[in-house]
């Protein structure tokens, strides 16, 4: 065999004296860089239950199931990781920054999707006369705060200020569907609104 | 970028149409079908210019074939522009001129459906030998019949 | 190839774990030298072109990203190019800077990539071990920029998505500084290997007409005297704001395909070392909002690994492209296969095929079969062996 040359040997030296490469993970825990890209999670304080990420979710990942049935509407929304692609698009558009983060956790194998799947749940508000979602009620005060005084201009933000300090009207005690002109400012939908503004009829209860 | 909208123009002369040079660094040349033989072999040959590739899409009445050449010393790209029949997309294959256009025209008959007339080796390409006949998947939904 | 009586057709095939990607290939041999060659790809087509028009424009970016594993950030690169072109604006210099800093550290892990393949299959199993274990610290690099080491998702229509911090840029030149040293080592024992040179000198030559005629790009042409760079070409991102140059060789063989790869992954470091400098310390914008993308159409390109790769969009105003069409530099370095293995014989075809770095997801199998029985004589795992077995006899005659 020829002579083999220096600079060769002493890497050869230095690689048979030097531990490998590699991490030692599972047998040793391992931590990533502080920007690694994990498993997202959703935290319930700061998520408002708007929809954004569902709606930008790169990979459809994200479920947003919007249960309206038996007077108890919920909005749900799910991220599953195996179809997640760690892109980051949904920390990026959360409308308030708190509400979906990823994590640094990338150890994600199962056996039961359960364990590792990330979901959070909201009230919803809807209309009261035919039930069409207008939106979670933590939005809807997160949107009020912030514009403030402008917000007695829209009846739904208003009615929701008035149920935050328990102020109730007479006909939420009663329970009478909105059918007059003074029924606008109940928690009606944009459509409703316009038939108690146009119609403004009386009707039997 | 005038230099070379001059040079192309003079070299083709009537068979090159609104030649424009549309966004930073990019001509489009409209050239008729029956021409495309022709233009092609002066741009490849006569003018030097390096093949890059060519692409075919589906329009609402008609199918367009983009043919891009690189002009690298002058950093521009220009692209020659053909419109083909909606029912009966049929074009001269420029395989003699650049050999290695074969391939693209495969795939550009499969997936669209454009027959290149003179084609040495028409086989699939990308798609399985028992892909369904009439099927061109890159064909859109919404102009279809 | 028909009707040569002798003639054995021997098919690379499709799925083999040593080729990086999927790609067959029949070769038509006449006893030892090869006489023809045929191409069938589309084994991991996955109809990207057609998705990406259901896609609105910022998802795009993380769908091209998965075109490729190994040079994931070309195609993003290209892809914002053309909506950059397409919109006619200009993005903040930050951002350039960053998006040069990627796209060379792409470049480097890439070619370690090839080179220890190529030292792989002529039967150099320390090169492909060193090779590989000096691309680690590269990877580890951009687990801190960008947090994965794969699919990047950097890239961003008017700019990046994430900033190079400055306490994280020591750290970078560090591991750059210790990256270039392994880097000169390993090319110093390669080329001044005399069984290696022996072993791929005048191996698969490709002649600028053969360049010409199929539009090869990249080290491919470079090696064989065509002097073709997008980077240099049409200056785009950082490289017209640092000092650089283009590697050419003259003879068009294997060795100077290697030569040429070698000595740009030097000259990567050059270019991020200036990009670092240009941008420690100082602040600035990382993007500029773009919300909606106008009617017309755009054509963008940057200077992969592998060549030049190319990408095409006609847009109606709308939220996702109407056409969008990609080509990989692969696509016009592969067939050149018909120019290059003519005339050789069957122990260096390995070596010939890997020189071409071939990107197209493709693990194949190669088989050999006697076109008169057709028996199937040998397969990719003989075939390296056999490559092997020929740069051991070149060994003792040197």
């Amino acid at each position: 065999m020829k002579k083999p040359k220096i600079r060769e040997l002493k890497e050869a030296v230095k690689g048979i004296f030097s531990r490998p490469y590699t991490t030692k993970f599972p047998y040793q825990p391992h931590t990533p860089p502080p920007r690694y890209r994990g498993k997202p999670e959703y935290y319930e304080e700061g998520c408002v239950g708007c929809g954004a990420c569902f709606q930008v979710c790169s990979a459809n990942a994200i479920d947003m199931i919007d249960n309206t049935e038996k007077g108890n509407p919920i909005r749900t929304l799910i991220q599953h990781p195996s179809k997640c692609i760690f892109c980051r698009e949904c920390e990026r558009n959360c409308i308030t920054g708190e509400g979906i983060k990823l994590t640094q956790r990338f150890d994600i194998a199962y056996v039961d999707e359960e364990d590792v799947l990330s979901s959070v749940k909201h009230k919803l508000i809807t209309c009261l006369y035919c039930g069409t979602v207008i939106g979670t009620e933590k939005h809807l005060r997160w949107v009020l705060k912030r514009i403030g005084n402008l917000g007695f201009a829209q009846p739904v933000l208003l009615s929701q200020l008035m149920e935050e300090l328990q102020v109730k009207t007479e006909y939420e005690e009663k329970g009478v569907p909105p059918i007059q002109r003074t029924d606008m400012l109940k928690v009606v939908c944009p459509k409703c609104r316009r038939i108690a503004f146009i119609s403004d009829e009386k009707k039997e209860k | 970028m005038k230099d070379i909208i001059g040079r192309i123009q003079s070299k083709l002369g009537d068979r090159g149409k609104d030649i424009k040079e549309q966004t930073n660094n990019r001509v489009y040349v409209s050239v008729d079908r029956k021409n495309i033989k022709e233009c092609a072999k002066i741009l490849f040959e006569d003018m030097d210019a390096r093949y890059i590739v060519a692409s075919g899409m589906e329009n609402f009445d008609s199918f367009e074939i983009l043919y891009h050449f690189g002009f690298d010393k002058e950093s521009a790209i220009v692209s020659l522009r053909v419109y083909l029949d909606k029912d009966n997309p049929e074009i001269d294959t420029l395989t003699d001129i650049i050999p290695g256009i074969s391939y693209i025209e495969r795939e550009m008959w499969e997936l669209l459906g454009i027959n290149f007339k003179g084609h040495p080796n028409m086989k699939h390409f990308l798609l399985g030998d028992d892909w369904e006949k009439g099927n061109y998947p890159l064909r859109k939904d919404k102009y279809e019949k | 190839m028909k009707n040569n009586k002798k003639t054995v057709i021997v098919p690379i095939g499709p799925y083999h774990p040593l080729l990086e990607e999927p790609e067959f290939f029949a070769l038509y041999c006449d006893g030892e030298k090869i006489v023809d060659v045929e191409w069938q790809a589309g084994y991991n087509h996955r109809g990207i072109e057609k998705l990406s028009e259901s896609k609105h424009w910022d998802q795009v970016t993380f769908l091209v990203e998965r075109i490729c594993g190994i040079c994931s950030t070309s195609h993003p690169f290209a892809y914002c190019n053309t909506i950059e072109n397409l919109i006619g604006m200009t993005i903040p210099e930050r951002a350039k800077y960053i998006r040069s800093i990627i796209g060379e550290l792409e470049r480097i892990h890439s070619h370690l990539l090839w080179m220890g393949l190529a030292g792989h299959f002529l039967g150099y199993n320390t090169v492909f071990m060193w090779a590989w274990k000096y691309r680690e610290p590269v990877l580890d690099l951009f687990e801190i920029i960008s947090g994965n080491r794969n699919h990047y998702a950097m890239f961003k229509i008017g700019g990046v998505r994430r900033n190079i911090e400055n306490e994280d840029i020591p750290k970078i030149r560090k591991m750059l500084a210790e990256i270039k040293g392994q880097l000169e080592m390993l090319i110093g024992a390669v080329l001044d290997d005399p069984v290696l040179t022996a072993r791929l000198k005048n191996v698969g030559v490709l002649t600028k007409q053969d360049i010409k005629n199929f539009g090869s790009v990249g080290p491919v042409a470079r090696a064989s005297g065509v002097d073709v760079d997008v980077r240099r070409d049409e200056p785009y991102a950082a490289y017209p704001l640092v000092e650089w140059s283009v590697i050419t060789a003259k003879n068009g063989d294997v060795l100077d395909k290697a030569v040429v790869r070698l000595s740009e992954c030097l000259e990567a470091v050059k270019i991020i070392t200036q990009c670092l400098d240009a941008i420690e310390g100082k602040a600035g914008e990382i993007g500029e909002e773009v919300r909606r993308v106008p009617e017309g159409e755009g054509i963008g390109r940057h200077e992969a690994p592998r060549g030049e790769c190319f990408h095409y969009i006609r847009s109606d105003g709308a939220n996702s492209p109407v056409r969008h069409k990609i080509r990989a530099p692969s696509y016009t370095n592969v067939p050149t296969f018909k120019a290059s293995c003519i005339g050789q014989t069957i122990s260096d075809v390995a070596i010939i095929l890997a020189g071409v770095d071939p990107c197209y997801c493709c693990t194949e199998r190669v088989a050999v079969y006697d076109a008169g029985k057709k028996k199937k004589l040998y397969d990719f795992q003989h075939l390296v062996e056999l490559s092997k077995q020929k740069t051991e006899r070149i060994r003792k005659e040197i």
